[in-house]
């Protein structure tokens, strides 16, 4: 297995943060984890060197300044960045949000359930899955 | 054209009838006056002879020579020369002819001494006959014969027809000229007579055909005021009548119009609002709802031993609350969903749906959900079905208090529509809640005994009136309840029984 590569978590709110955090935890997936608030923080730290890019991007849709779409709208035409598999977890399950997301190329989609528990199993499965694909480099 | 060629073909036939009548009763009288004419003439001319005649016997008998023969021949022969004289107009004559049918005496010295008694005039003449018409050489005359006995001569005065009735006879061809002549004069005038009569019609017609195409405007005018210029009258009020109806029903259609576009309109806005209400609602209050949810959780599994049984119990109930919040929210947002109903629908044997419901549902063992008779195939977007007998048949299973429950699924065939039912033997709704329970968020268990968040039969009820039907409860507190629900049928809907 190759040397894990951070998880990008893009979200506003800040117990969803810590859910989603608890849950890597408690199933011990120790990718690290690191969270920006919207979509431009979220360019501002892909397009720094700083960096490493990511191995898998965790989208909100609805944040403030620059929202889930625009986020993936923008990073999916940019050449360095689009190979970057990004998955969407969000409230809505409206299903313009939905069409959207899969057109601009995300790589899934899920809604955030209400209980922990099953929020866990949602984040596990998500990790789980992408640890086992195969990665672009 | 029809009425025009009725009439002139009626009325042309009766008086060229008539024409020919009139031309051929004057030819036929003129040409009887003619001969009246003639006889008298003809008359008279035999009156003359043998006036000749009575008087050379008179002057025998005056100077007593009746028998002395030689006297008697002079005599005759004075008469004959008086008698040949005697014109009958240009070719008539006057000749005698003895009663044995020989010609006696004659202008053409040639015929004297002729046997006539072979010819069938003369026989009539013999036998009496006074008045005849006889086959001349080449002609035919027309005679006059007496019997002067004293010298047994039969005299004649006879002329030929050709003359008597030579003025006739030169006037039938100007007669058949006019009469053709005057056939089609009449003819002409009748036509344009009839044409005349039946313009109005035609002017009429092509008015009637223009307004019964919609050309409003036409107005028919017919001078005079016969019956037809009345109709033209009539006419014209008529389509000016239909006209300002016309006017009227289209002002108001385009008040209408105009109407059902800013409804159209409002409704669409609103169905806009109501879907960014939805997406507000989905996204906006579950955030925190689940922000709750989770930190809750978190307090009672990190901070487990700070806790009595009485801290661990409210901090459940927190939970359940926000899991009925979350269930509430979730019924306004599937309710505000059905307006997207599908058009056309598919295909659907509800006999296999609802058998997969009832499979899925899984029932306690204590209650039994079966499907009673056949239901048919219809026409409808599957999830919207799916949601309403779920529904129905959940509400069923959920309230049974009976220890051996019975839920029956039918439908009636009701010509127009199919007539559902779910059947089962629980509690029963009282009549006083019969309406209530279809409003929204209004439940009749308490909702700690039975989690519910009362869109259930709201959302059936919406699915179903939008389907066109109707949905009501037929219960008796205790006794059980029957939902009906109602669905107008459709083109491709079919029986399976």
């Amino acid at each position: 297995m190759p040397r894990p590569r951070s998880i990008l978590l893009v979200e506003d709110d800040r117990v969803d943060c810590m859910t989603i955090k608890r849950a890597l935890e408690e199933v011990k997936i120790d990718n690290s984890l690191d969270i920006v608030s919207n979509g431009e923080e979220a360019l501002a730290y892909l397009l720094s060197s700083e960096n490493e890019l990511p191995g898998l991007i965790l989208l909100d849709l609805n944040m403030p300044r620059m929202n889930g779409i625009e986020f993936l709208k923008t990073v999916k035409t940019h050449q360095g960045l689009k190979k970057i598999p990004v998955v969407v977890l969000t409230t809505s399950m409206a299903d313009q949000d939905i069409n959207a997301s899969f057109e601009l190329g995300a790589a899934g989609y899920m809604v955030k359930p209400l209980d922990y528990k099953e929020f866990i199993d949602a984040v596990v499965t998500i990790a789980r899955y992408w640890q086992l694909s195969e990665m672009p480099e | 054209m029809k009425i025009y060629w009725k009439i002139l073909l009626t009325v042309l036939p009766l008086v060229l009838f008539f024409l020919f009548l009139s031309v051929g009763t004057t030819y036929y009288f003129s040409k009887k006056a003619l001969t009246d004419l003639a006889e008298t003439w003809l008359e008279t001319r035999l009156a003359e002879a043998l006036k000749i005649t009575e008087a050379q016997t008179q002057l025998l008998q005056h100077y007593g020579l009746e028998s002395v023969p030689a006297s008697i021949e002079k005599a005759k022969m004075d008469a004959g020369t008086a008698i040949t004289a005697i014109e009958v107009g240009e070719l008539g004559f006057v000749f005698a002819v003895s009663t044995k049918g020989v010609v006696t005496l004659h202008p053409d010295v040639g015929m004297v001494g002729r046997d006539v008694s072979g010819e069938a005039w003369f026989k009539e003449v013999f036998q009496g006959e006074k008045k005849l018409v006889y086959w001349g050489p080449g002609n035919t005359n027309m005679a006059r014969a007496a019997l002067f006995e004293p010298w047994e001569w039969i005299v004649l005065a006879t002329s030929p027809e050709k003359e008597i009735y030579g003025v006739a006879n030169k006037m039938k061809p100007y007669i058949f000229y006019l009469a053709i002549l005057a056939s089609i004069a009449m003819s002409i005038v009748l036509m344009f007579m009839t044409r005349r009569l039946t313009a109005p019609l035609i002017s009429l017609m092509a008015g009637a055909d223009r307004i019964g195409k919609g050309d409003l405007q036409t107005r028919i005018s017919i001078p005079g005021r016969d019956e037809f210029s009345r109709l033209a009258d009539v006419f014209n009020q008529m389509a000016a009548q239909l006209q300002n109806t016309l006017t009227t029903l289209q002002q108001s259609h385009q008040e209408l119009e105009l109407r059902v576009q800013e409804r159209t309109a409002q409704l669409k806005s609103i169905n806009k609002e109501l879907k960014e209400f939805a997406y507000v609602v989905s996204h906006d209050l579950k955030a925190p709802l689940r922000a709750i949810s989770q930190l809750t959780h978190w307090i009672s599994m990190d901070y487990a031993a700070a806790f009595d049984r009485e801290g661990r119990e409210m901090m459940d109930l927190v939970l359940k609350r926000v899991k009925r919040m979350d269930g509430l929210i979730e019924g306004v947002l599937s309710y505000s969903r059905i307006g997207r109903i599908k058009e056309h629908g598919e295909t659907l044997d509800l006999n296999m749906l609802v058998g997969e419901l009832i499979e899925n549902a899984m029932p306690p063992p204590h209650i039994q959900v079966v499907i009673e008779g056949e239901l048919p195939v219809v026409q409808r977007d599957p999830i919207r079905m799916e949601q309403v007998f779920q529904n129905l048949i959940d509400n069923a299973v959920t309230y049974m208090d009976k220890p051996q429950g019975a839920v029956k699924i039918g439908c009636g065939d009701e010509e127009t529509h199919w007539k559902f039912s779910v059947s089962d033997n629980g509690p029963g709704v009282d009549k006083q809640y019969h309406d209530k329970i279809f409003q929204i968020f209004q439940t009749l268990a308490p909702r700690d005994e039975h989690e519910s968040s009362g869109v259930g039969l709201t959302l059936v009820k919406k699915i179903v009136e939008q389907y066109g039907g109707s949905i009501w409860v037929a219960s008796e507190s205790g006794k059980g309840s029957t939902f009906y629900f109602t669905l107008p049928k459709r083109e491709h809907d079919y029986a399976t029984a």
